[in-house]
C-alpha cells in the first residue's frame, strides 16, 4: 500500500508543480492574507495544515499509518492510507483522486475541500478562480448568548450554545477561569461585567479552534464550578461566596468530605431554582396504562406544566429530560446537584398488579439504615476533600453512604414538603390519598437537596389512566405542587 | 462487592456439592430407616395486598431440609409461584431462581434476568416486590438478618428503575 502511495505522490507531481500565492479572504473579519499553494495542471492543491488553520480545525496526524484526522466540534475528518480514503464521523465519503501524501503533510485538491472536506466539518470555503481569492467563512454561531443571573450569594452564568459543545476548562490562575469551547464561534464580541461581582467579567475571543472564554472572578476567592446545562443547552459557570460554607457545624460532619457542602448550606439561600425530573423515557417506559398510555409520556407532560408553572411564579425550574429520552439516572441527579438547585421534584405515575389499585402518594427519602460506624468509617476514608458526583460503579457504595449521611439534614425539609404537597392534593383531587411514605429511590440517592418523589396516580387503574390524560387533572395537581412550593417558601422565609 | 458475591458464589457451591456428597454418601432415607425422616415445616410467605399498600401473609407446608440453602430455595420458589388465596403475585411468574447463598447473615438470591425483563410496574409493584422477598426471608431464617438482589450473578441498581437495591435490604425498612 505505501508503494501504492508513493506511485500516486510521484505521478502527480511528475508535471510540472507549482507553488503559487493566493489570497485569504475571512468573513469573521481576521485580515487578508496571502498564502502560498501549489498547482499542478491548473489543480490547486491545499496542504492539510493549511487546511486545518483557515478553518480552525483540530488536525491530528500519525505517519506511521498514514493517517490524519481533522476535527471540528462533533465532526471529525479522516484521511486515510495517504488521502485516497475519505472518512466523515466514520462513514466513507467518495472524492476521487483529489489527495496525495508527500512527505510528511497531505495534499488535497481545492475542489474537494470546497465540496466535501468543509461542508461535512460545518465550514465554509469559496475559491473565486478569476480573483485569484480564497474566501473562508466560519460556520454561523454556535455560542448564542451569556445569561448571567445573580443573588447575594451566587451567580450562575450560563453561555448558551447551539448543540452541545465540548469544552475544556483551565484550571484558575489569578482569579481568572478559562474555557476553550472546542469548535465554538462567538456570536456577537459580548461580554459580562459587573464591578465587584462575584463575576467580575466574562469575556470572549475567537481563535480558530474555537472560543476562549475568560471568566475573572470577583475577590474573596469565591468557589465555582463549571459544567454543561442540558436544557437549556449551555455551559453553566456557577461561582458562589465562600464565607457562606465556613460556618462550621459541629454535629455535622460531612462538609469535609463533600464538595456540595461547603458549597450551600441549605437554610441560607432562597429557593429559586428547582429542578424537576420527568422519570423513566426512551425505551424505559415505567408503567403502561390498560389503553396504552405510558407513564413516561405523562410524566413529561406534567413535568412541563409544572416547569412553566413554577415560572409564572418567578421561581425558575429546569428539566432533567426534555424530550422523549432516557436520561440516566445518575445524570438526573448530578444536574440537580451541579446546578445548584433548592429543590427536586420527580414526576411519576404508579403501576400495580391488581388494575384497582389507585391513589396519589409522596414519597420523600428514607434515611438509610446502615450501620453509623461503616458510615462514619467511609467518610475518614473519602478523606481528602472532593466527593466525585459522578457516581460511577466502584464509587457507587460510597458514594451512597456518604449520601446517607447527607440527606439526613435535607429529610425534615423534604418531608415538609411531601407533606405540603400531599395536604394540597389531598383538597383537589379526587382519589384515594395514599398519603407520605419514605423509600430509597435510585433517582434521589445522588440528590444533595431536599427532595420528593410524585405519584400522581395509577396509570395501571383504567378510570386513573383516562384522568392522567386529562388536563384538567394534570392542572389540578400542577396547581396543587406550586401551593405547596409557594407554602413551603414562605415556610422557611427564603 | 462483586469480589465478595464471587466468593460468597463460590462458598455457596463448596457447601452445596458437600451436602450433595454427604446424601450421596449416607443413601436415600427409605421407609422403615432410622435415619433421616422426611420432615415438613410450615413457613410464611408474603404476598402483595389488593391495593400494594401492604403485605398478606399466607402460610404453607414445604418439605423440609436439614440444609438452610435447600430450605431457602424451597421458600423462595414458593413464593415466585405466586399465591393460593387472595392476595396479589409480588415476582413476575417467568423469573427463575438461579442460586442462593449466606454470606455474613445476609442472604443473597440471584435471579434470572426475567426478574428485571418481566416487571411492568410502578413503584408500588416495585415496593411490593422487594418487600415481600425480604420479609419472606427474614420471616422463616432468624440466621438471616437482609438481603441483597443479584440479577444473572450480578449486582443491580434497580428492579423497575425506581427503588435502589444494591444494598443490604433489611426487614425494618421494607415494610
Ligand atoms: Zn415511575
Amino acid at each position: 500500500m505505501k508503494t501504492g502511495i508513493r506511485i500516486l505522490a510521484v505521478m502527480l507531481l511528475a508535471g510540472p508543480c507549482l507553488a503559487q500565492s493566493v489570497q485569504v479572504s475571512y468573513s469573521d473579519g481576521r485580515p487578508v492574507e496571502s498564502i502560498a499553494v501549489l498547482q499542478h495542471d491548473d489543480v490547486v492543491y491545499l496542504s492539510v495544515s493549511q487546511i486545518a488553520r483557515l478553518l480552525g480545525l483540530e488536525k491530528t496526524a500519525d505517519l506511521a499509518t498514514d493517517e490524519v484526522t481533522l476535527r471540528s466540534g462533533s465532526h471529525t475528518f479522516k484521511l486515510l492510507i495517504g488521502g485516497t480514503v475519505w472518512m466523515l464521523d466514520g462513514e466513507t465519503v467518495a472524492p476521487g483522486d483529489v489527495a496525495f501524501r508527500e512527505g510528511d503533510e497531505f495534499f488535497v485538491e481545492l475542489g474537494a475541500v470546497e465540496k466535501t472536506l468543509a461542508p461535512g466539518l460545518g465550514t465554509m470555503l469559496r475559491w473565486d478562480e478569476a480573483g485569484g481569492t480564497l474566501f473562508v467563512g466560519l460556520p454561523a454561531p454556535s455560542i448564542i448568548d451569556i445569561d448571567v443571573r445573580s443573588s447575594r450569594e451566587r451567580v450562575t452564568a450560563t453561555i448558551k450554545t447551539i448543540g452541545m459543545l465540548n469544552y475544556e476548562l483551565l484550571p484558575a490562575v489569578d482569579g481568572k477561569i478559562e474555557i476553550l469551547v472546542k469548535g465554538g464561534v462567538f456570536s456577537k464580541r459580548l461580554g459580562f461585567d459587573s464591578e465587584g461581582g462575584l463575576i467580575e467579567s466574562i469575556q470572549a475571543k475567537q481563535e480558530t479552534h474555537g472560543t476562549r472564554i475568560i471568566v475573572s472572578l470577583g475577590d474573596g476567592d469565591p468557589g465555582y464550578r463549571v459544567f454543561p446545562r442540558f436544557d437549556p443547552r449551555g455551559i453553566v459557570v456557577l461561582v458562589w461566596k465562600r464565607t457562606l460554607t465556613d460556618i462550621p457545624d459541629p454535629e455535622f460532619r460531612p462538609p469535609r468530605t463533600l464538595a456540595w457542602a461547603d458549597r450551600f448550606s441549605p437554610a441560607r439561600v432562597p429557593i429559586d431554582l428547582i429542578v424537576i425530573d420527568p422519570g423513566h423515557g426512551g425505551d424505559n417506559l415505567g408503567s403502561v396504562g390498560p389503553s396504552g398510555y405510558m407513564e413516561k409520556d405523562f410524566n413529561l407532560e406534567i413535568s412541563r406544566k409544572l416547569r412553566d408553572a413554577l415560572e409564572r411564579k418567578g421561581i425558575d425550574a429546569m428539566l432533567t429530560r426534555n424530550d422523549d429520552v432516557f436520561v440516566d439516572l445518575v445524570t438526573r441527579t448530578e444536574v440537580a446537584n451541579s446546578v445548584g438547585a433548592d429543590l427536586f421534584i420527580s414526576m411519576h405515575a404508579n403501576g400495580y398488579g391488581d388494575p384497582q389499585a389507585g391513589g396519589f402518594e409522596i414519597y420523600f427519602l428514607s434515611p438509610a439504615m446502615d450501620d453509623h460506624a461503616r458510615t462514619v468509617a467511609a467518610m475518614e476514608n473519602a478523606g481528602s476533600g472532593i466527593v466525585p458526583v459522578s457516581v460511577d460503579d466502584a464509587g457507587e457504595e460510597i458514594a451512597f453512604i456518604l449520601w446517607d449521611t447527607a440527606q439526613n439534614e435535607f429529610v425534615v425539609e423534604s418531608s415538609h414538603l411531601a407533606q405540603l404537597i400531599d395536604e394540597e392534593l389531598a383538597g383537589d383531587l379526587k382519589i384515594k390519598n395514599r398519603g407520605v411514605k419514605q423509600a430509597t429511590f435510585v433517582v434521589l440517592a445522588g440528590v444533595y437537596l431536599p427532595a420528593v418523589l410524585v405519584e400522581s396516580a395509577f396509570i395501571t387503574n383504567p378510570r386513573e389512566e383516562e384522568l392522567l390524560a386529562d388536563d384538567a387533572f394534570q392542572d389540578t395537581i400542577v396547581n396543587g405542587i406550586v401551593e405547596a412550593v409557594l407554602r413551603f417558601k414562605q415556610h422557611y422565609g427564603r | 462487592m462483586r469480589k465478595a458475591a464471587t466468593v460468597a458464589i463460590a462458598i455457596m457451591v463448596v457447601v452445596v456439592l458437600g451436602w450433595y456428597i454427604r446424601e450421596r454418601v449416607s443413601g436415600p432415607s427409605g421407609p422403615g430407616e432410622t435415619g433421616e425422616v422426611e420432615t415438613t415445616r410450615e413457613v410464611t410467605l408474603y404476598f402483595g395486598s389488593h391495593d400494594g399498600g401492604s403485605l398478606v401473609a399466607e402460610h404453607r407446608q414445604i418439605v423440609s431440609s436439614r440444609n438452610i440453602l435447600e430450605n431457602l430455595r424451597r421458600v423462595l420458589e414458593e413464593l415466585v409461584s405466586g399465591p393460593e388465596g387472595e392476595a396479589m403475585a409480588s415476582l413476575p411468574a417467568s423469573a427463575r431462581l438461579r442460586g442462593v447463598f449466606i454470606h455474613d447473615r445476609t442472604a443473597f438470591i440471584d435471579f434470572s434476568q426475567e426478574i428485571v425483563k418481566d416487571f411492568a410496574g410502578g413503584t408500588t409493584a416495585e415496593y411490593v416486590l422487594i418487600s415481600s422477598l425480604v420479609q419472606t426471608v427474614c420471616a422463616n431464617f432468624p440466621e438471616v438478618d437482609a438481603v441483597r438482589i443479584l440479577v444473572e450473578g450480578e449486582e443491580v441498581n434497580t428492579i423497575g428503575g425506581h427503588l435502589l437495591v444494591s444494598r443490604p435490604l433489611k426487614p425494618q425498612e421494607w415494610r
